[in-house]
């Protein structure tokens, strides 16, 4: 993610914040009993660090290396908490770094081989059958049940939606710090302005959404605001364009296709086999559904508003995605959350000016069960929130001689407190992810949030990750397999190599054959174990 | 010496056949962590990766099951394999060609310069002795469409913008413009070097005979020249074969497959997503192609010569 702020200047300032939030729970403390009283009075950071203060385990002579994504993004707070940890327990945390590009290839490597480099994994949660079925991590719901009353593990303070993205088959082996899902980001001061919905509606006839409810009017407005719509003057930064997503080939590309495709592709729960929610890409007998109708014309639409409203040149990253919401010269964006900590950021231009809500829906969706599209009643929107990557998750390897001491790491790091100063930093790549996050806004506030901005933004994300349409990531054994081919053909579509329906007609033919060579079985077994359904 | 010569001349029989016996011992010894070293990192992974050619070794999977013959023939039904060969043939051609031509005339004009050539030896050498993500990440901002100053200095011209790293076509260019900016000196320098090693009599004689400069360069430069230009352009050339930071950083093989070069196809089709068989299998049909390429660049030379 791009920001003018170092991650030393968010330390400092993160210093700041914990004096003062010292100083509440000090105060707080007099007046409460205990740690009940604390959370009820939203300031769970000072009862369970107190908690540990009192009963840190010894860790002595315990050293803990985490495998991860290069900083400062992802391990830079790991770094940054890893001397407080040693202070309270005497263990020592190392943040062991690798590219994101080559995370998986070089996980896998010791997984497979068995080598005991890593106490614990902080990857991507789609990765989670990989490791499973090489029994390289071990299930965290043994640790979880005996701390089930702890305040660090504040069990009931994490949403349902985190907690399934953490199992699978049933079983819990992932701990997420960071929830990745998509959102949307628009300019509300510009969707407010009066002399801009006025020449909207006599360009198109229609009033201006504010924000855009479906696709389509999504589609009108980013295209308006572009050049050729005639709207490109609302950019007090130079040309303005309506919308922004990644487009470069091995750059994430492809998961910016999900807010596209899922709305036509995913049926409601109410009407998907055994109301399972996120059916996606494969049907529940791994038959792909990339190349079905409702796939196709979300992948349709996404090309043609990056030819229609995105600046020219196919050539931004994901870094570009966030830099030009901030800048100023783009109107719209669906992305991770990391744009929203990016809006108040000292070089940001749209402080405050950034409007937060769930991905546009569709008001017709194609329902692979009967192959006819379903137009939804007189009002209602079908929307699915898209869970990409799932969120950056904790893993204990099977491999370390010390689980124990590696769920204390894990647990005192994703505990409501130390948790809630991450999800707020602009520079820790992590999104909210605990229902606290929405409560205890100090840590916003001292970050440059204004607190209503702040509430919307973090409710907005909440409220994606229990959606009951909810789409997360497909975690199966080779999804990184899976992921690669349907980037190179997402990318083709992007490129005008192939259309939309070719790339996907060769997408399909691809992941059939990755599935028969998996085995075809197998990947049934773990896609229903994904999806929560019997096998 | 003279008492030390008798005893080495008239050694025991008995003592002599042991010593040559611990002789021949000894040097296996003393060799034996040089072959061990080998054995275990050059041979070992050599035959593992030929094994896995024949297996399959995914993620999630812990041991190397046989898969016969079925990575080959993927490999040879996959277009995207062959599309990636054609594209890396003509990026070598053509960055390896414009390199020569280049580097090879400007060797040829700093020949002639007396005063400073060593300074510019030194000053020509410069780009490739930088790392070359570094080279990348540079290009990457020249070449940028909206912010790049490749594209400010077209406009200022009045000239179109360039989707350098978007087009088809151009994205392989971008990949050979940086090919040249950074490696055209290696072949400058080497033939500048080729060209020192002349004997200068063969000139002096040419030139009393009344040979146009053209005549030197045609009837004598280049047929001596020769064989170091040959030997310059095939180690380029198999450089050239092998890139891959430029394109990590620049394109990513896209837009779509249009900078999927053969070690970039091997990296995205196979490492990346661990599928380690077809890894191995795009490997050694790199090292097969290369092989055969260069064996018939070279019989050709060869040819060229006798004829």
């Amino acid at each position: 993610m791009a920001s003018d702020k170092t991650f030393w200047q968010y330390i400092e300032r993160r210093e700041l914040a914990r004096e003062r939030l010292k100083a509440s729970r000090r105060t707080l403390l007099k007046g409460a009993a205990g740690a009940g009283a604390l959370l009820a009075a939203g300031a769970p950071l000072g009862s369970s660090r107190i908690a540990r203060a009192q009963d840190a385990p010894n860790l002595e002579g315990v050293t803990l290396r985490v495998f991860t994504q290069t900083g400062p993004f992802i391990s830079g707070p790991i770094k940054f908490h890893a001397p407080e940890f040693q202070e309270l327990t005497g263990a020592t945390v190392e943040a062991i770094e690798a590219p994101n590009a080559d995370l998986f290839a070089r996980a896998q490597q010791v997984a497979q081989t068995g080598s005991g480099d890593f106490d614990i994994l902080l990857l991507a949660n789609t990765w989670m059958p990989d490791f499973v079925n090489l029994e390289y991590v071990v299930p965290l719901q043994p640790f979880i049940d005996a701390d089930i009353e702890n305040e660090l593990l504040a069990w009931d303070d994490i949403p349902d939606g985190i907690k399934r993205k953490n199992s699978w088959a049933g079983t819990t082996y992932t701990f997420i710090v960071d929830n990745d899902n998509q959102t949307m980001f628009y300019r509300k001061d510009i969707l407010d302005d009066p002399q801009w919905q006025e020449a909207y509606n006599a360009a198109t006839g229609n009033d201006l959404p504010n924000p855009p409810q479906t696709l389509t009017e999504f589609v009108e407005v980013a295209k308006f605001f572009a050049p050729n719509g005639g709207g490109a003057e609302w950019s007090d930064a130079g040309t303005g364009y309506g919308f922004i997503t990644c487009v470069l080939r091995g750059a994430q590309s492809y998961w910016y296709s999900y807010p596209w495709t899922a709305p036509y592709s995913v049926v409601p729960t109410d009407v998907a086999p055994d109301g399972t929610p996120g059916i996606y890409i494969f049907d529940p007998d791994m038959n792909p559904l990339i190349a079905t109708e409702g796939y196709v014309r979300g992948l349709t639409e996404f090309v043609d508003v990056i030819q229609g409203a995105m600046k020219p040149g196919l050539d931004a990253d994901r870094a570009t995605v966030i830099e030009d919401i901030i800048n100023g010269t783009t109107l719209m964006s669906l992305d991770w959350g990391d744009t929203g900590p990016a809006s108040v950021a000292e070089r940001s231009v749209v402080k405050n000016k950034i409007g937060f809500a769930l991905t546009p829906g569709v008001t017709e969706y194609f329902d692979w069960q009967t192959s006819t599209w379903v137009t939804m009643p007189d009002g209602e929107i079908h929307q699915t929130p898209t869970h990409a990557y799932n969120g950056w998750s904790y893993y204990i390897t099977n491999q370390t001689p010390n689980p124990e001491a590696a769920w204390e790491w894990i647990k005192w790091h994703a505990s409501p407190g130390i948790s809630s100063f991450d999800v707020a930093s602009p520079d820790s790549g992590y999104q909210p992810w605990r229902n606290s996050h929405a409560t205890n806004l100090e840590p916003w506030i001292s970050a440059g949030w204004d607190e209503a901005e702040a509430r919307a933004y973090i409710e907005t994300i909440l409220a994606a990750t229990d959606h009951p349409n909810a789409v997360f990531d497909p975690r199966l054994p080779g999804a990184a397999r899976y992921q690669e081919t349907l980037e190179l053909y997402t990318n083709q579509a992007i490129a005008g190599e192939l259309t939309p329906q070719q790339a996907m007609d060769e997408c399909t033919t691809a992941f059939n054959g990755i599935t028969d060579e998996l085995g075809r079985d197998a990947q049934i077994a773990a896609y229903r174990a994904h999806l929560g359904m019997a096998s | 010496m003279s008492t030390a010569q008798p005893a080495l001349a008239t050694p025991a029989p008995r003592a002599t056949a042991s010593r040559r016996g611990m002789d021949g011992y000894a040097k296996y010894i003393f060799l034996l962590p040089a072959m061990l070293y080998l054995l275990i990192l050059g041979l070992f992974p050599l035959l593992f990766s030929l094994r896995l050619v024949f297996g399959a070794w995914n993620a999630g999977q812990k041991n190397v099951t046989w898969v016969g013959l079925d990575n080959i023939q993927r490999l040879l039904a996959d277009s995207r394999f062959w599309g990636s060969f054609w594209k890396t043939l003509s990026y070598v051609a053509l960055a390896a060609g414009l390199e020569l031509i280049l580097g090879f005339a400007v060797a040829l004009a700093l020949l002639n310069v007396t005063r400073g050539r060593s300074w510019m030896r030194v000053a020509f050498a410069f780009p490739m002795l930088l790392p070359p993500i570094a080279v990348s990440f540079t290009w990457k901002m020249l070449f940028d469409f909206n912010r790049g100053p490749i594209n400010y200095f077209l406009e200022t011209l009045g000239l179109d913008r360039i989707a350098w790293l978007a087009g088809q076509n151009s994205a392989l260019l971008s990949l050979v413009i940086v090919d040249l900016w950074q490696w055209t000196p290696f072949i400058l320098l080497a033939s500048l070097a080729a060209l020192e090693s002349l004997p200068v009599e063969l000139y002096e004689a040419a030139t009393v005979d009344g040979a146009s400069r053209w005549n030197l360069l045609w009837d004598i430069t280049l047929p001596l020249v020769k064989p170091y230009l040959v030997a310059i352009v095939l180690l380029r050339a198999i450089d050239a074969f092998k890139v891959f930071d430029t394109i990590y950083i620049l394109t990513g093989g896209g837009p779509g497959t249009a900078t999927e070069l053969l070690t970039f196809y091997a990296y995205v089709a196979g490492f990346r997503p661990f599928n380690m068989g077809f890894t191995a299998t795009v490997s050694w049909a790199i090292v097969i192609i290369m092989s055969i390429i260069f064996l018939l660049f070279l019989r050709a030379f060869r040819r060229l010569e006798e004829a």
